[in-house]
């Protein structure tokens, strides 16, 4: 697989998806218009890899936004749903949820996203 | 609420008036204005929190424009929507009201769930919100239970109080219908 990674816009976040390093990171803001369409791609990869070696060592996913939009939010709870499904068949995913110290409401979304994903191992971080 | 906010045009003189846009809503345009809506919360020293519910659901009343709202005056693709959203404090509490056009088709479900979310507690809100979230096999925004999508529960959790909204005729639009929405961030 090929790494994915997207420049940062002012509605999307960098995206970097390191597969030889088993790193992905999405990090700044993510409102556009049509969020289903940006994550798309980003969830293609993800499904690939998980059906494609991600049991042989362990994940790190890097969650840091500054805004999320509601449709941002569904993508994703379909982004984190899959990672639990795959940590669920064996893989070892580490899901970590950055937020600047005072951003109480992008704490209680990675709250919302994650408390119900059993199978996966995550901290939420303020910093 | 303890006004109708159909007929609150402009900020009174007790109120700071923040920001102001009416015109085409586009999603450029949503980025233009709420950079500078952030740029203007900056500037005036609100509090980080506040302003990142200002913002938030700023974007949110904008999208739902793009997304629920009626083209007004030439049908030119490039123009998607057309609305205005006001931003001002009153007495460290920060009001946004958002007013566009509504088909009268979409007029009946958007009432229903702007009604359903007043009624609501906020722990109920973000139960809601919650359950929505969970709810993946509905791919749009639209509930299907008439309960409100997340769009508007975003809006409803960031509030202070329960959202107000107003619906009424525009004679001269074709029937549509001028949809008000008025929420307070504290």
């Amino acid at each position: 697989m090929e790494r994915l990674t997207l420049a940062a816009t002012q509605f999307t976040p960098l995206v970097d998806f390191d597969y030889a390093s088993r790193a992905l990171t999405l990090q700044g803001e993510s409102y556009p218009e049509n969020a289903a369409e940006f994550y798309r791609p980003i969830l293609s990869a993800l499904r690939e890899y998980a059906s494609d070696g991600a049991q042989s060592g362990k994940t790190t996913v890097t969650l840091q936004f500054a805004y999320v939009n509601s449709s941002s939010t569904r993508s994703l709870q379909q982004l984190l749903t899959l990672l639990d499904a795959a940590a669920r068949d064996g893989a070892s995913i580490e899901v970590r949820w950055l937020v600047e110290l005072d951003d109480d409401v992008m704490t209680e979304l990675g709250v919302d996203l994650l408390s119900d994903k059993s199978s996966l191992s995550y901290e939420i971080v303020s910093r | 609420m303890s006004w109708n906010v159909a007929h609150r045009m402009t900020p009174e003189s007790s109120e700071r008036e923040i920001f102001s846009y009416s015109g085409a809503v586009s999603a450029g345009i949503v980025g233009a204005t709420g950079e500078s809506l952030r740029a203007r919360l900056a500037m005036l020293n609100v509090e980080s929190q506040r302003a990142r519910k200002v913002f938030s659901s700023f974007v949110e009343l904008a999208y739902n424009i793009i997304h629920h709202g009626e083209p007004e005056g030439a049908r030119d693709v490039k123009i998607v929507r057309c609305g205005s959203i006001a931003v001002w404090e009153a007495g460290q509490r920060y009001h946004l009201r958002s007013q566009s056009l509504i088909s009268a088709v979409n007029a009946p479900p958007i009432r229903q769930r702007l009604q359903a979310l007043r009624d609501l507690t906020p722990e109920q809100i973000r139960f809601e919100f919650r359950l929505r979230l969970t709810n993946l096999q509905y791919a749009a925004d639209d509930s299907p239970n008439g309960g409100a999508g997340l769009g508007l529960l975003t809006i409803a959790r960031n509030a202070a109080e329960p959202i107000d909204f107003e619906l009424s005729p525009v004679p001269s639009h074709d029937g549509r219908l001028q949809l008000i929405i008025h929420t307070v961030i504290q």
